[in-house]
């Protein structure tokens, strides 16, 4: 759909406030895969957290586990451009300059840290603004993010007075307020109820154009949205797969009370053995 | 590119002609992947969608639209975070309350003068700093962060706190004027190598024992603050902003 | 046990050890006033007793500063809701802390004792008692601004608390600077330190009942837990002030003359004050050469006498030699002599012209003119080849002067020479104001 045939349509009302699409968007991707990764080494610290890792992530929705220490929010952050590589090479959309990644990257740290008076609709508008979208496009793109994640009702009210769970789906709706390529969320279910989970899980299906990487402890939730596996274990990739073979790996010998849970505990402990 | 695929061609591609070749095919999505007028070329030949009008049509686009929030408390956020705000505040109450000392002491040395240089140092701290500023690490990965928004940031902790210390030092502002900025670009330069809040501690504490206690103990203004030491100033600031400039993507990351 | 936990992992070591390098980096790194005079810190016991409190001035808001950082650890950590479930009363809780505090910050000020008694050791033998006054009050006084560092630090708990409590500390030790005010801080005013003056004994308990106020109300706001608590927290510190604000405004002079110092211990003919009474051995000989060279003139004096020259000062009879050491005859700091030429220049001079206390009213002319009028007679009596100044540079060009006047002197026949020199001794007995032009 052109540029000229969106705004034609838009004489149709006077209030509404329609998306133009640009030829950029529409775009075919010149790029196999958003993320690549090749002998990625992060330190956090003193430690090398993240010790050759080879990534190669398109779009999707990627879970990314693994046990506590084995560097997922270094390698998230250093996706995230947060952190520099110590070595190897990373490339983000194609090998685009860091604030083109960064246009187009959505980000929402483990420990989200927001500020207490902003309202959430505020603080979505002041990230979409930190993330260069245009002036005019930032309160629709705000909205659209609120209302995208179910905090409608409650946009207008101060972070403060927001339950944990609210404040880091606040936190989701900055990270998709500009539509990313890049969607990176680091324990995005920390806090949220079993029904909140759901809708979480629902919107990541809904998001087919994006390459998403989410890190998260619970395993349900990587079996139920992710297409793709990545396990982690002392800064190396140990598994990457569907998350069916994660599940068919474990036998009713591991730990764990389901197939998922068997099959991560059958992984980490052989990468332990190595 | 001098090639642009024809009208006719770009139906046929759309339309899955047959008797399109399969190396012209080929060709002309190869140069659609990289030509944005034959793309847009593609989408005319597209003709209204039913399934667009009937969404168009649902889409209840009457309603009155929310009234526009208030924009300048948000535009104000873009210059100062919230989290700057306590800082900048304490710093201000703190050279009023050196003024006031002034005011009933009778010393010959101004505390006003003596803590005017360093008075910007916690300002830019809370600016870009992991511990004060709550919201580092998202902002960090924006792609407005940077040499930027940090010198936004600097910009007004600079244009809060100079005219305030014009007002409550007694003396003419070359004295603690260019230090006042060789402070400011001297923490954001230390902060690259060793985090900002620990470069700010540090000079803090290292202007309160070299220059400060000398004073006050020996009851004489400080050399350092005297006109004929601004070519040292000058010198330091051009140091500090040349160390700045060459380190910018240091801001674009985590703070240490 | 947790006193030991305490001290490794609190602000103590950091506060303890900090004391110590920044008191001496101040001592040691400046020129300062704690080197000079009468009473140098690490010469004298007085010194040593009163010094440390002038550097107060700069280390009690930090002092302050570090324990108000102390007290916020509770709060930015989120253990308070913690630590409320247990069963310990919260003084009990707190004693650990303050304790470590408190030995880290005593331990830093004994070091700094120590390192100086044991120089002053060597050096000096009088020990006036009111030191241990001045010592306690320092004590009480550091503990004082610990406990209540801690304590506006658990009452205001923002990461602002430490600079803005540690600036309002400095600002308040600036306005009080001149006038009673001063006492009610642990500063000391420097122009106050001399070995011949100690402390008056009623500032002293004052003091010390003022911070011990200040201790108990700083105790009472680390242990309070509701805000009525901490409103009878600020009872000590009320009943402090009313005890001792009137004592206070009600002092004239803080210090008041130590007869002990001033005692002469004489080897026969050559008298120094028991303060001084290392020094002996060192101006013995030059003090008896000068009095051999002196004999010829009449009433020629017979003995040396360090004298402590106060208010309305005036010379002595003319067969004592007056000797100021570590001041000069108006009671400012000078600097000692040691080397035996300088001490015997010095002494003539003080016999030939002695000085009398000036308070800068006469001006720069008559300055200079006293000095030549000095420098010439001091070099008739010793033979010496010309005018006899300390140091002929720090004059410049008003050594031509010294010269000119040298000149005018030597074409004068023997005998006029030494009429005129004893004119002008006479003069210079009583106080007159142009002695140069007597010489002339």
């Amino acid at each position: 759909m052109t540029k000229a045939m969106t705004t034609a349509m838009t004489n149709k009302g006077d209030n509404s406030m329609p998306r133009v699409v640009t030829d950029a968007e529409v775009a075919p991707a010149t790029y196999p895969f958003e993320i690549e990764a090749t002998g990625l080494r992060v330190r956090a610290g003193r430690r090398m957290a993240v010790d050759g890792v080879d990534l190669a992530l398109t779009t999707g929705v990627h879970g990314l586990l693994g046990p506590n220490g084995a560097g997922k929010t270094t390698l998230i952050r250093a996706l995230a451009t947060v952190l520099r590589p110590a070595g190897g090479e990373l490339e983000l959309l194609g090998g685009a300059g860091t604030r083109e990644i960064r246009r187009r990257l959505g980000y929402l740290p483990q420990e989200f840290g927001f500020y207490r008076r902003f309202t959430v609709r505020e603080f979505v508008e002041y990230m979409a603004w930190l993330k260069e979208l245009p002036t005019a496009d930032v309160p629709g793109a705000a909205q659209r993010a609120i209302e995208r994640i179910g905090l409608a009702d409650r946009a207008d009210d101060k972070l403060k007075t927001l339950s944990g769970g609210m404040v880091r789906r606040a936190g989701i709706a900055q990270a998709i307020v500009n539509d990313p390529a890049v969607l990176l969320l680091d324990e995005p279910t920390a806090g949220l109820d079993p029904a909140q989970r759901m809708q979480f899980r629902e919107l990541l299906r809904g998001m087919t154009d994006t390459c998403v990487v989410v890190s998260t402890h619970l395993v349900e939730d990587v079996a139920a949205a992710c297409t793709d596996v990545v396990l982690l274990d002392a800064g190396r990739v140990v598994f990457q797969g569907a998350a069916r073979e994660l599940a068919a790996a474990g036998t009713d010998a591991d730990a764990g009370d389901s197939p998922m849970e068997r099959g991560y505990s059958a992984i980490v402990a052989m990468g332990g053995a190595r | 590119m001098t090639w642009h695929a024809s009208p006719s061609l770009l139906r046929g591609y759309r339309t899955k002609d047959p008797t399109l070749r399969a190396d012209a095919v080929w060709a002309v999505e190869v140069h659609l992947e990289t030509c944005a007028d034959c793309r847009a070329g593609l989408a005319a030949e597209v003709g209204p969608d039913p399934l667009l009008d009937q969404v168009w049509a649902a889409l209840d686009l009457d309603h009155e639209p929310a009234p526009a929030p208030r924009r300048r408390w948000r535009w104000l956020a873009t210059w100062a975070t919230p989290a700057m705000v306590p800082w900048l505040a304490t710093t201000a109450l703190v050279t009023v309350i050196a003024f006031l000392a002034d005011l009933v002491g009778s010393t010959s040395v101004s505390l006003a003068l003596l803590l005017a240089p360093i008075t910007p140092v916690a300002g830019v701290a809370a600016a870009w700093a992991r511990g004060i500023d709550p919201a580092h690490e998202i902002v960090a990965a924006t792609p407005r962060a940077g040499l930027y928004l940090i010198l936004r940031r600097t910009l007004a902790v600079l244009v809060v706190l100079i005219p305030l210390l014009a007002l409550t030092t007694w003396t003419s502002p070359v004295r603690w004027l260019l230090p006042c900025l060789v402070f400011t670009v001297a923490t954001l330069a230390l902060g690259g190598f060793v985090g900002v809040r620990r470069a700010a501690a540090g000079l803090l504490a290292a202007w309160s024992v070299f220059v400060v206690a000398p004073s006050l103990l020996i009851a004489s203004p400080p050399a350092v603050l005297e006109p004929s030491a601004l070519v040292g100033w000058a010198a330091a600031l051009l140091l500090c902003a040349t160390v700045v400039r060459l380190r910018a993507d240091v801001y674009m990351r985590l703070d240490r | 046990m947790i006193l030991r936990t305490e001290l490794r992992r609190s602000a103590a070591p950091v506060v303890g050890v900090g004391f110590v390098v920044v008191t001496f980096a101040l001592i040691y790194g400046l020129s300062g006033p704690w080197h000079k005079g009468t009473a140098p810190w690490n010469e004298q016991w007085t010194g040593l007793a009163q010094w440390p409190r002038s550097l107060m001035m700069f280390l009690w808001p930090l002092v302050l500063g570090a324990g108000a950082w102390q007290g916020l650890r509770d709060k930015r950590s989120h253990v308070t809701e913690l630590l409320g479930t247990t069963p310990r009363p919260s003084w009990r809780r707190a004693l650990p802390l303050v304790g470590a505090m408190l030995l880290a910050m005593f331990a830093g000020y004994l070091v700094v004792l120590v390192v100086g008694g044991v120089q002053v050791a060597a050096h000096a033998s009088y020990f006036p008692t009111a030191s241990f006054a001045v010592v306690g009050v320092m004590v009480l006084a550091l503990a004082g601004s610990v406990l209540l560092g801690v304590g506006l630090g658990r009452l205001v708990p923002s990461p602002l608390t430490p600079p803005v409590v540690a600036i309002l500390a400095l600002a308040v030790q600036i306005a009080a600077q001149n006038g009673w005010p001063l006492l009610l801080t642990p500063a000391f005013n420097g122009l106050d330190i001399t070995v011949f003056t100690t402390v008056a004994p009623a500032v002293s308990l004052s003091q010390t009942v003022w911070f011990l106020g200040i201790g108990a109300t700083g105790f009472g706001l680390v242990v309070a837990v509701r805000a009525r608590h901490r409103l009878v927290a600020l009872l000590p510190v009320a009943v402090a002030a009313g005890v001792t604000l009137p004592a206070l405004s009600g002092v004239d002079s803080v210090v008041v003359a130590d007869p002990g110092s001033r005692e002469l211990l004489c080897d026969k003919d050559v008298c120094v004050t028991r303060a001084h009474e290392s020094y002996l051995t060192t101006v013995r000989a030059p003090a008896r050469s000068a009095l051999t060279l002196l004999r010829n003139l009449p009433d020629a004096p017979t003995s040396v006498v360090e004298i402590v020259p106060d208010e309305g000062y005036r010379p002595p009879p003319a067969n004592v030699v007056p000797m100021f050491v570590g001041l000069d005859a108006s009671g400012y700091p000078d600097s000692f002599l040691t080397q035996p030429a300088d001490i015997e220049r010095e002494l003539v001079g003080n016999a030939v012209v002695p000085e009398c206390r000036r308070d800068g009213s006469d001006g720069w002319e008559a300055y200079v003119g006293n000095a030549v009028a000095r420098a010439v007679a001091v070099g008739w009596a010793t033979g010496a080849a010309g005018p006899v100044v300390d140091d002929p540079s720090s004059w410049g060009d008003e050594y031509d002067r010294f010269e000119r006047a040298w000149a005018a002197f030597t074409t004068l026949p023997a005998n006029e020479q030494r009429d005129r020199v004893i004119a002008l001794r006479a003069a210079a007995h009583d106080c007159q104001h142009n002695l140069l032009s007597i010489l002339a």
